[in-house]
């Protein structure tokens, strides 16, 4: 079972300068954080982070060389203690690229932790940094365990680790042209990663597909839907047969009805081509709605996941597991506007990465609540609250728009996380409008008090499994 | 994760609200963890006749990251003049849980978690009526 810590780039950046302030003294901190257990291993969720001030948070101690105060440690716990956080202690050692608790630290910890995790009724640990290192030791249940590093989640995706890993081997001869792009390493971590793909039609398989061939180790694509006829011009090595032709375009209505009932479910339509892209892969496709209790767990300890679908149900969902349990997201599509006179609107491909600390698609506007109360209603509601323009109204779907804007995001990803992208490039929403041959970034301002990505009292930022996700029981 | 009920855990928060501050609430599980609520007696601003009236409207299961839209009242409510309720975001010839009904449209183009609730929201529909005489 794995413990890793995750975390934003600004706060890792104000961790830092705070530990590394240039005059080689250890310094310390507290952070409360809200945690994440699944079968992939315990995630530590920073919530808030609390700066010791020198010389009266962060002491002279007769059995380290520096400690937190009685005072500090009594107000950081009683925050985690009402909020229901995890309490870690932070200080460091010098700069470098390895970093270990020395005896001192180790004799403190044993001090100190019985009795905080008794108070705190939750885990507690500690952090030591260098500056370009972190290792860690969480206790539960009077048992410690070391920590196997931090992700920083921002426009880049981060890693720390308590030494340098180990070089991994070259990349396998299939993945040879692109590692010479990614380097080993980059191939290597495309392997360790869990992504999940909501949405398997004409964005999502092609995102899938694309993941498979890159060599990502493990992929979930999660979709409710059965393969049609009409699917077919747009989903890579979708056949007849898959979507059951022969029966769905009869004239029969009972045929067409066993057509619809039987035809073979997009994910295993998907899983078929990306076995056969990454045969050392594991796929999972999972048949179901993506606020089914029964499948939503796979997101929460996801990697990174891709909201490929155009409901504002999977936005919302997705949006608030981004921000809740720290995974980045990037949400595609495209919308082809054409009116009933047949004229064609402006066509909008967007793609939206949520970096966790920038990115919220409520704070974007991209969240039609609207549209979300209309998808959230039963059947029988929904008729009754309709609004005018009906939603199930099928809208026109083209592959390469689909590819164009499936493409841009599979390539921010691939950037975010081998961290491609050049020095300070911020990683935003962008906007293609092909019929104008524009592309765009589009920005916006962050609520203050967004229940998503704010640490307002009322936020689900980084709570992880202390609050329910908003899911339809199985 | 819904209660006995078959709510879930933010409808079920939506129905105490209601309920300490309206009193009686009849929910009516909608089988996905969110419930058709009737709260039975609003009071009801003075540019109407009646003193009080029922109003329904229906909490989803993933209430309250999602906004409470569509608010029915009886057919019969009218201004203190006498005249029917009607007009830009009244919808009359609906039914409501059975009982002839008018519906009442007014989205929240933004709606915040946590701070926004039915409760809130059937205050302002309340006071947007009342406020159209």
């Amino acid at each position: 079972m794995t413990v890793q810590l995750r975390m934003t780039t600004s706060q890792r950046d104000t961790l830092l300068r705070h530990l590394f302030p240039g005059d080689g003294e250890e310094h310390g901190a507290v952070l409360a954080c809200g945690q994440a257990r699944s079968a992939r291993g315990t995630r530590l969720l920073v919530r808030e982070i609390f700066l010791a001030r020198d010389g009266i948070e962060f002491i002279a101690s007769t059995s380290a060389y520096r400690a937190l105060s009685p005072e500090f440690v009594a107000r950081t716990s009683d925050f985690c203690h009402d909020g229901g956080f995890v309490w870690l202690s932070v200080h460091n050692h010098g700069p470098g690229d390895s970093v270990a608790f020395s005896a001192a630290d180790r004799r403190s910890h044993d001090r100190l932790y019985p009795s905080l995790e008794h108070f705190t009724k939750r885990p507690v640990g500690a952090l030591v940094f260098a500056d370009q290192a972190v290792a860690g030791e969480l206790r539960f249940d009077g048992r410690a365990q070391a920590m196997d590093g931090a992700v920083i989640v921002g426009d880049r995706i981060e890693r720390m680790h308590p030494r340098p890993p180990a070089l991994p081997p070259d990349a396998p001869a299939t993945y040879n042209r692109q590692a010479l792009l990614l380097g080993a390493r980059g191939q290597h971590l495309l392997r360790q990663l869990k992504v999940v793909v909501i949405g398997a039609g004409g964005a999502g398989s092609i995102v899938c597909l694309q993941l498979a061939r890159l060599g990502v180790g493990e992929l979930v694509a999660i979709d409710p839907d059965r393969l049609s006829v009409s699917n077919l011009s747009r989903i890579p090595a979708a056949t007849r047969w898959d979507a059951l032709a022969w029966l769905a375009e009869s004239r029969s209505a009972r045929a067409r009805a066993v057509a619809a009932r039987f035809a073979r479910p997009k994910v295993r339509v998907i899983g078929r081509e990306a076995r056969r892209a990454n045969p050392r892969g594991v796929y999972r496709g999972l048949h179901a709605d993506i606020v089914s209790a029964a499948v939503a767990h796979e997101l929460t300890d996801a990697d990174f996941i891709f909201c490929a679908t155009d409901t504002m149900t999977s936005r919302m969902f997705a949006n608030i597991v981004a921000h809740q349990y720290m995974v980045p997201v990037i949400q595609l599509g495209a919308k082809i506007p054409v009116d009933s006179e047949g004229d064609v609107g402006v066509i909008h491909l967007p793609v939206r990465p949520v970096t966790v600390e920038r990115g919220c698609l409520d704070c974007a506007g991209a969240i039609s609540q609207r549209l979300l109360h209309l998808e959230s209603l039963v059947d029988e509601d929904r008729a009754r609250h309709r609004y005018v323009d009906d939603p199930d109204v099928e809208e026109p779907s083209v592959i390469s728009l689909n590819t164009e804007t499936a493409g841009r995001a599979v390539t921010d990803f691939l950037f975010m996380v081998c961290g491609l992208h050049s020095a300070g490039t911020p990683v935003g929403h962008q906007m293609l409008e092909p019929r104008e041959r524009l592309l765009m970034s589009t920005s916006f301002e962050r609520d203050p008090a967004c229940p998503y990505c704010s640490t307002s009292a009322h936020s689900r930022f980084a709570l992880g499994d202390a609050r329910p996700l908003p899911t339809r029981p199985a | 994760m819904t209660s006995p009920d078959g709510f879930s855990e933010g409808v079920s928060r939506g129905l105490a609200e209601l309920r300490s501050k309206y009193g009686t609430v009849i929910a009516v599980a909608t089988g996905d963890g969110g419930a058709r609520v009737t709260v039975e007696a609003v009071p009801l601003p003075a540019s109407i006749r009646q003193e009080q009236s029922w109003v329904g409207f229906v909490l989803p299961y993933n209430y309250d990251d999602v906004q409470v839209y569509g608010h029915f009242v009886p057919v019969d409510l009218t201004y203190a003049d006498g005249t029917a309720l009607a007009g830009s975001g009244l919808q009359a010839g609906q039914t409501w849980e059975g009982r002839p009904a008018i519906k009442i449209s007014r989205s929240s183009l933004r709606w915040r978690s946590g701070v926004d609730s039915a409760a809130l929201k059937l205050q302002k529909v309340i006071e947007w009526l009342g406020a159209r005489r």
